[in-house]
């Protein structure tokens, strides 16, 4: 479809991927100097910037900030008030509740399936 | 005929395998038989109904722990193994519940957060679990007055429960349920006009593969005797993913044999040192490039080239 518009499909798809690329980047660079760096960190932190999608929205940039900020201070409470065990677990209970009641997200568009 | 012949002869194989196989080599063996419970059972979910399901080391997990903890209390090994199979049951019917009604990535993104959960649990709830050290001196397969000892006789045991479990899976296969599941994985819409709840499918498919990874995970707890949170990592999720998908998707002997190979490549392999890694991943890729429907698929093909080659 989008290539019967002119669009060039290939390139359109390795531009967005450079894109989220550059922008983990840029993440990476910010992390390190607060935490630390290890060669299995970025497994948990691609989960969450999973569930950040899922919560705050697909596709949509105030979804992914306020789902992003809303997971941090999430965590970080949960990790104070209730156990700082179970830290990487909040995240992912956020999702699931999240995934039950409202699955589109907080600012997700309602997106139709093509048959 | 030709297919006759080789399940004759694997059979054959297959029984007289402790006779050949040092008692290190047949644990290895034991444990890749295991391994293709959790493989059957992951078919279910992804080979026929299409579903990613990252959860299947979690059921496996809590399969082991429940065996461990209620042997512990005192239970014998039959019931134990049952409440196994009925809490990983459990355990899937509540994570897919909310989760199957979805369609596209998220049914995986649930099932590997559902993982990682279990694992934090796992190691942080010490009084039941025992943390990361695991649990020890877990009591032994005993089905009534059947207890086995020994490699060998575990061997036989674990042989008979993955052949029921293959039974078990080309009877669902062939029933109302199995034809629901190939239609909902090849197109959930058609399978929706054509009178398939694909919610309740997608659910019981699950909930089947749940299942298998519970009694896998019971039999694993015993047979072994020792367990410990690292077994059922999302790490073994991926490997279990990785058998189904070597071994071809949707099939049943690709179910088996994609287990097999993966857990025996690497001890033989071993004399590589740390280059077994490499080579043992460029042989998956290779496999998946070459082959997309797995090893399956290139065994038949192997089988009637001759054949072909006359005419």
């Amino acid at each position: 479809m989008a290539r019967l518009v002119g669009i060039r499909v290939n390139r359109t798809i390795a531009v967005a991927f450079v894109l989220g690329a550059v922008l983990a980047g840029v993440a990476g660079l910010m992390v390190a100097p607060i935490f630390l760096a290890e060669p299995t960190m970025g497994g948990i932190l691609g989960l969450n910037g999973f569930v950040v999608s899922v919560v705050g929205g697909f596709g949509n940039l105030p979804g992914a900030v306020i789902g992003g900020l809303s997971l941090g201070l999430i965590e970080t409470f949960g990790a104070r008030y209730i156990s700082s065990d179970y830290r990487d677990a909040y995240s992912f209970v956020v999702m699931i509740a999240m995934l039950c009641v409202w699955p589109r997200g907080l600012f997700g568009e309602k997106t139709s399936e093509r048959v | 005929m030709g297919r006759a012949l080789l399940i004759s002869a694997g059979t054959i194989a297959a029984l007289l395998a402790p006779l050949l196989l040092g008692s290190y080599f047949l644990e290895i063996v034991n444990i890749a038989i295991l391994n293709a419970m959790l493989v059957l059972g992951l078919n279910f979910v992804t080979g026929w109904t299409g579903q990613i399901n990252s959860g299947q080391a979690a059921f496996y997990g809590i399969g082991a722990y429940t065996t461990a903890i209620a042997t512990r209390a005192g239970a014998p090994w039959l019931a134990a193994s049952l409440l196994s199979a009925l809490a990983a049951a459990a355990a899937s019917l509540a994570l897919g519940l909310p989760t199957l009604r979805l369609r596209r990535s998220y049914p995986a993104m649930a099932t590997i957060g559902f993982g990682e959960i279990l694992r934090l649990i796992l190691v942080h709830w010490e009084p039941v679990t025992g943390g990361s050290s695991g649990l020890r001196h877990i009591a032994g397969i005993a089905i009534g007055p059947l207890a086995p000892d020994g490699q060998t006789q575990h061997y036989y045991l674990l042989l008979a429960a993955l052949a029921l479990a293959t039974v078990a899976a080309m009877r669902i296969r062939g029933s109302w349920l199995g034809r629901a599941m190939i239609a909902t994985r090849d197109s959930e819409i058609a399978a929706e006009l054509s009178g398939v709840d694909t919610v309740r499918t997608k659910l019981l498919a699950f909930m089947i593969g749940a299942i298998y990874a519970g009694l896998a995970g019971s039999f694993y707890a015993s047979y072994i005797g020792y367990i410990s949170p690292d077994t059922f990592t999302n790490r073994q999720a991926v490997l279990l993913f990785t058998m189904l998908i070597v071994g071809g998707t949707g099939s049943i002997p690709g179910a088996v044999i994609g287990a097999f190979a993966l857990t025996i490549l690497p001890e033989l392999l071993r004399f590589l040192g740390q280059w077994y890694l490499v080579i043992y991943g460029v042989g998956v890729i290779a496999v998946i490039i070459l082959a997309p429907g797995g090893m399956a698929a290139i065994l038949p093909r192997l089988v009637r080239r001759p054949a072909e080659r006359r005419r």
